[in-house]
């Protein structure tokens, strides 16, 4: 799944390991998310979500065929 | 900070042995003969030492217990803590398979015997556990 994560992150200022404290992740995690390696769960979608006060959609790219991690 | 919680994983395996090989020592040294009583003279030197340092390092860095807390519930470390038991469990299976195989054709009925009901067992109890998760989620 694509994601728009590092553009949004980076637009705010703030680095993977502070936004790892704030979700309470590691810093791997973030990186991994960033990288599009790994898929979040519908509870980290959400709490990066309302952090970034935006919707799951406009940070996370759906496409038609994706399963799994 | 998750460096230093790596490097602090190194350093307790490294006490790990260092504990359990001076316990061994120790209890030969004192003069003691060989007994089950030297390895668990290893393993309370290895819990001392072990203890020592935690509470060490907890002292000088102490948001590492809450570090070390939140990456226990990171979800992308237990899915592949998951992930790695499942692979590993696979492949625990497909060795004992393989030793059954070699027994029954060695002849070794007896411990094939054994061997078959260990994996029965393994494979009743991971059943069960999925049984019990299945009702549950």
């Amino acid at each position: 799944m694509k994601n728009k994560l590092k553009e949004i992150r980076t637009r705010r200022g703030i680095s993977q390991e502070e936004l790892a404290d704030i979700l309470g992740v590691s810093r791997q995690t973030i990186s991994s998310l960033e990288n599009g390696r790994y898929n979040p769960s519908i509870l980290l979608a959400f709490k990066i979500a309302r952090y970034f006060e935006m919707s799951i959609e406009d940070i996370f790219i759906y496409e038609e065929g994706e399963d799994g991690r | 900070m998750e460096d230093k919680i790596k490097k602090q994983r190194i350093k307790q395996f490294v006490f790990t042995i260092i504990g359990y090989l001076v316990g061994v020592s120790l209890y030969d040294i004192l003069g003691n003969e060989s007994s089950p009583f030297r390895h668990i003279f290893g393993v309370i030197l290895v819990v001392i030492l072990r203890s020592l340092f935690d509470l060490y390092q907890y002292k000088k860095h102490p948001k590492l217990k809450e570090k070390e807390k939140q990456l226990e519930k990171d979800e992308r470390l237990i899915f592949i803590r998951d992930r790695a038991a499942f692979i590993t469990n696979n492949i625990v299976f497909a060795i004992l398979i393989i030793l059954w195989f070699v027994f029954v054709i060695r002849g070794n009925d007896e411990l094939a015997y054994y061997l078959s009901g260990f994996i029965i067992f393994i494979f009743a109890i991971m059943q069960l556990v999925k049984y019990y998760l299945n009702k549950r989620m």
